[in-house]
């Protein structure tokens, strides 16, 4: 039988290197396969060269992507890397709420950008599977729902403007769980076009019901007192989905899981939302005349309305020794309060708690009204 | 040519068939087998081929052994224990669909329904 020769074999090497393809499982095969097939083919009368030319399509980059997607297939990569990545995302949020009560830090931030990232990831799958009847629904919706999303943790952890004022975000991220949870739906029409898996589809409904109740408690203002009772409910029901999930064993689970994950985590950021008792909404402005004129761009007030919430909210520069925030709802009356304003982006944990910040006191008992707070900047050491 | 969809779930009973008939094979020698022995109707692609071997090897049904080839190296497949049982397993149930095949589409079956 004919074998090729080391020089022959170096140029099948050299013209793999070629292709600059980066390091695969099978590249040792890639290369005894491509020999094979030339010694086959010059065995049949060919010349090298021709061959190698005839046998070239073994290693272009096109069919090498697609022998990596069966890999990825048969071996459920991507469900392992989806997988991955909720279990981190989960990991760093427990880690936010063991440390710094579930407020917003960096560990926070790492679990909701972790979370965003496989939101992006989907829309990316959808994108490039070509067998998906409702590809561009599909698309638009997780890509919607990953936008929404990935703004609102931005806003809400790293104090960005975008815009739009911060009481938006949770309306904002309810809307994205909300679409995502639709693009939950027609992602299991897709997987079960027959036959429809009963459970899935209990879970993705269900999903699709609770993000409506989310957003109805910014529109009818009464259903605010039941948002403790809602947040329960919710939690109930995800831990129950995302045990029945281990259960069966089914196409598309991750993507279920995630939207799972995505609204106990939106439920968590959003329970603390001023569900406070009696009494109207209070709509307050904050505002600080800072003695000296400084030079923040902004200031962040850290407020603890006692027993029914802890809050921080970032007030922008209106002039030279003015800063103030938007209008805030407070739902409830009579509210005492204590307060610290500082220039810097701290854990709000470890500014109401810490000994060396003075703290002051305010009680919000009137409605329309904006209250002005002192600030005394740091002397320089 | 068949349609690659009907073999596609039959591509890792035919490699274990073959795997426990030849003590060991390399891949591009399974891929030629199974083309002349089909009668050119079955062709496999690498990318189709080599994929299935990796998993049966996690899978602990196949092992390989490495030989230099010159300046390259061949990759050998040998059937487990584990794996000698699946292909039995696996073959009794294609043999079981084949027959029920033939039920459905045979005289008498659903042609003549």
């Amino acid at each position: 039988m004919l074998k090729l020769t080391d020089s022959q074999v170096d140029v099948v090497i050299n013209k793999i290197k070629e292709q600059s393809l980066k390091s695969f499982a099978f590249s040792e095969e890639l290369l005894d396969h491509v020999c094979c097939r030339i010694e086959q083919f010059m065995e049949s009368g060919s010349s090298f060269e021709s061959a190698l030319n005839q046998s070239s399509y073994l290693f272009e980059r096109k069919e090498i992507r697609k022998t990596k997607k069966n890999f990825t297939i048969l071996f459920n990569y991507s469900g392992f890397i989806n997988s991955f990545i909720i279990y981190a995302s989960l990991l760093f949020y427990l880690g936010s709420w063991i440390f710094h009560w579930g407020q917003a830090d960096w560990v926070g931030l790492v679990a909701f950008v972790l979370i965003s990232i496989l939101l992006f990831r989907y829309s990316l799958l959808f994108y490039s599977d070509s067998n998906l009847k409702f590809k561009k629904s599909l698309v638009t919706l997780s890509t919607v729902g990953f936008v929404l999303f990935f703004i609102g943790c931005l806003k809400r952890f790293l104090w960005l403007d975008f815009g739009f004022s911060g009481k938006h975000v949770m309306p904002l991220m309810l809307f994205s769980w909300l679409i995502i949870s639709v693009a939950g739906i027609i992602y299991q029409n897709e997987l079960f076009p027959k036959k429809r898996n009963r459970l899935f589809y209990s879970i993705g409904i269900m999903q699709i019901v609770l993000a409506c109740l989310g957003l109805s408690t910014f529109i009818f203002p009464f259903t605010i007192h039941y948002i403790p009772l809602y947040a329960t409910v919710i939690i109930f029901i995800n831990i129950l989905s995302f045990l029945l999930l281990y259960v069966i064993k089914a196409k598309g689970k991750s993507f279920l899981r995630l939207i799972i994950v995505c609204s106990s985590f939106m439920v968590f950021i959003y329970t603390p939302h001023k569900t406070l008792p009696d009494g109207n909404i209070l709509k307050v402005q904050f505002e600080v005349n800072a003695k000296e004129n400084v030079q923040y761009p902004k200031l962040y007030l850290y407020m603890n309305y006692y027993q029914h919430g802890k809050e921080t909210l970032v007030l922008y520069k209106k002039a030279d020794s003015l800063y103030s925030s938007g209008v805030i709802d407070f739902y409830g009356g009579n509210l005492k309060m204590s307060y610290a304003v500082l220039a810097d982006s701290l854990s709000l944990q470890d500014v109401l708690y810490s000994s060396d910040i003075e703290k002051n006191e305010l009680t919000l008992n009137q409605a329309d009204t904006t209250f002005t707070l002192t600030f005394n900047p740091k002397p320089n050491p | 040519m068949i349609a690659k969809e009907l073999f596609k779930g039959t591509i890792r009973t035919i490699v274990l068939q073959l795997l426990a008939i030849h003590s060991k094979m390399y891949g591009y020698e399974i891929m030629q087998t199974i083309e002349k022995k089909s009668d050119g109707r079955v062709k496999l692609t690498f990318g189709s081929l080599y994929p299935i071997l990796h998993k049966l090897e996690s899978e602990g049904l196949i092992f390989s052994e490495s030989e230099n080839i010159g300046k390259r190296v061949r990759k050998y497949y040998i059937l487990t224990e584990k794996g000698v049982k699946e292909k039995e397993n696996k073959v009794f149930e294609i043999k079981e669909f084949i027959n029920t095949l033939n039920l459905l589409l045979d005289n008498g079956g659903l042609i003549h329904a």
